[in-house]
């Protein structure tokens, strides 16, 4: 299939008082054309700045380097222009808090015009029906009811869906998901997973998620602690078989497998060795040299010397 | 609908608009009373400026009255030292002073915008030169400026606006600033670069439909202030002598006898004008002060 997103060696530091934070570090993920990647680890690992730094949003907020390609082109190095019109048509974010996501002083229905008419795609007349098509695909029954409602008057599950209606509206072919089940109730989990399924059908998808069950939607799942990929491959295996000890642990935390957290909180000493070894029960002397991504069985990785 | 003629379904829907337009008003009137009373004196005052041929009884400068006259059945407020009727020219000034207001106020309301929106949105260096700029202005002392100006620019209704417009940007200018980076840190913003709309775009269409409230409130503030201005202006003599304002009238009634000889009428009535008249703008900001304070609560 052909390679749709690439990237490569990516480090993003953020400056602080503290002196430069390194969020991200020589980060390798691949993303095929119609293939779709669930990121899990725990808050703070890094999974919502590489969704942004691919989208090209931390500009002026942080240093990226390494290289991002989209479509074979360096996102990293284009100009900012050229990025702005990929963003949208190209590639989309659903970003966390969809209530906030929207301008609240805005319809729903409006917002999801403007994404027409900026691009170009429908004048004001030609936009409206387009946006009520999109909102009825997202499963608001009263499309038309839905249009004019005002961002405050939607609950959490309805603004999400109306927020993924408004970034599939001109059919990126990366759609990028933020937490999209974040404080929804089970019902609305399911309807929101059951909307990205069917919209990550034609099109390849990243998902950030801390939901556990989110990444049966999705083709491979990546596990992140601290800026890095420590596991990454087939959602099956990654979910039932893990062999990183920080993938063990975190479904060993899950409810209804004895919650066994794991002691200790995300290092924050980047020294080149294993991030993870002061909270892992297999931490040993070769743990502090270097740890790189191990081919372990077919298009499954892992970044641990002890799997 | 049993038959009726047309001419009688014209009455039924012609009844039901009258029936509903007056429950309605009624119902905005009893909902924000100050609202009302606001749009109530300035919809009277822009028709008196409007409407000023039709209402005023004479030309405000058609002499051929005796000087000094007292309020009579003809000159209902007497008349001036050059036996003009005061009534007329107190409608005729009304355009002039309205037309300064609203055209001051909005020059200096579009600058402060413009430049608090642009330093507020893309901070850095140009946040630092925009608002060193605006301090700078902040710091000269505005009425012996605006003296300087007027005299140097000499008298005319478009220099008083231009002077009260270059002067008056700096506090909008701040206040939409802070107003502004409150706005661009919420998360809607972030989420519309993403979807790929171009930075001016979100300025002028997100990020002043966030600030809309202040912006509104500052205008209607500062269309009484700027009439007050004129005002001001007009009573030193700096004012255009040939289209005479509210602050004109009473620097006239000053100078040429009117406080001298107690023909209270001559001054009292163009101030209460331009009282009245500010008045209903600071019950319409009031309006919209209450509305940004409700939003908040939100």
């Amino acid at each position: 299939m052909a390679r749709l997103l690439s990237v490569q060696g990516l480090k993003v530091t953020f400056p602080t008082a503290q002196g430069p934070f390194e969020a991200v570090s020589d980060l390798d993920v691949d993303l095929d054309v119609g293939e779709s990647l669930a990121l899990m680890g725990e808050s703070g690992c890094g999974k919502s700045v590489l969704g942004h730094a691919i989208m090209g949003l931390l500009e002026g907020i942080a240093d990226v380097e390494g290289s991002i390609y989209f479509n074979g082109e360096d996102i990293n190095i284009m100009g900012r222009e050229k990025l702005r019109l990929l963003r949208g048509s190209s590639m989309a974010l659903v970003p966390q808090s969809p209530s906030m996501a929207f301008d609240p002083v805005i319809r729903i229905g409006k917002q999801i015009d403007e994404m027409y008419i900026n691009t170009r795609r429908a004048d004001r007349k030609g936009s409206g029906p387009l946006s009520k098509e999109r909102l009825k695909r997202v499963g608001f029954e009263d499309n038309e009811r839905a249009y004019k409602l005002f961002p405050h008057q939607m609950s959490g599950g309805m603004c999400e869906r109306a927020l993924i209606a408004m970034a599939t509206s001109l059919s990126p072919g990366l759609l990028i998901a933020d937490e999209p089940t974040k404080g929804l109730d089970t019902a609305s989990k399911i309807e929101v997973l059951k909307l990205l399924k069917r919209e990550s059908g034609n099109r390849s998808m990243i998902l950030i998620t801390h939901d556990h069950r989110a990444p049966w939607i999705c083709d491979r799942t990546a596990i992140m602690y601290a800026g890095e990929i420590v596991e990454i491959g087939p959602t099956a295996r990654v979910l039932e078989g893990p062999f990183h000890p920080y993938t063990q642990g975190l479904w060993g935390s899950l409810p209804n497998r004895g919650m066994n957290t794991i002691p200790g909180s995300m290092a924050l000493v980047r020294d080149g060795g294993c991030r993870f070894r002061d909270r892992c029960r297999l931490c040993s002397e070769e743990c502090k040299d270097r740890q790189i991504l191990r081919q372990i069985s077919p298009a499954h990785f892992v970044r641990c010397c002890h799997a | 609908m049993t038959s009726s003629t047309p001419m009688e379904m014209v009455e039924i829907v012609l009844e039901r608009a009258r029936k509903l337009s007056a429950a309605s008003l009624w119902c905005s009137i009893r909902k924000n009373p100050t609202r009302t009373i606001g749009l109530t004196i300035l919809g009277a005052m822009v028709l008196l400026a409007v409407l000023a041929p039709g209402i005023a009884p004479f030309e405000p400068d058609e002499m051929g009255w005796r000087p000094f006259l007292h309020p009579n059945q003809e000159n209902w407020l007497g008349t001036d030292d050059m036996g003009k009727d005061l009534f007329s020219q107190l409608v005729f000034a009304s355009r002039i002073s309205l037309l300064v207001g609203f055209a001051a106020a909005t020059v200096s309301i579009s600058i402060g915008v413009c430049i608090g929106l642009i330093a507020g949105y893309f901070r850095g260096w140009i946040e630092d030169l925009l608002l060193g700029f605006t301090d700078l202005f902040l710091l000269i002392p505005g009425l012996p400026l605006m003296i300087l100006f007027a005299s140097y620019l000499g008298p005319s209704v478009w220099n008083v606006v231009l002077v009260i417009s270059i002067l008056w940007w700096c506090p909008t200018a701040r206040m939409i600033h802070s107003r502004v980076i409150q706005v661009r840190e919420m998360p809607f913003i972030e989420s519309t670069r993403a979807m790929g709309f171009s930075d001016r775009y979100i300025m002028f269409w997100h990020v002043i439909r966030n600030t809309k409230d202040i912006i509104v409130a500052k205008w209607s503030l500062a269309i009484a202030s700027a009439m007050m201005a004129e005002a001001g202006l007009a009573f030193l003599g700096l004012g255009d002598p040939f289209q005479v304002s509210w602050g004109g009238m009473i620097s006239n009634a000053f100078n040429r006898g009117g406080y001298a000889q107690d023909l209270w009428w001559w001054y009292v009535t163009p101030g209460a004008m331009i009282c009245m008249t500010a008045i209903a703008f600071f019950l319409l900001a009031m309006k919209g002060g209450k509305a940004s304070y409700q939003m908040e609560m939100v």
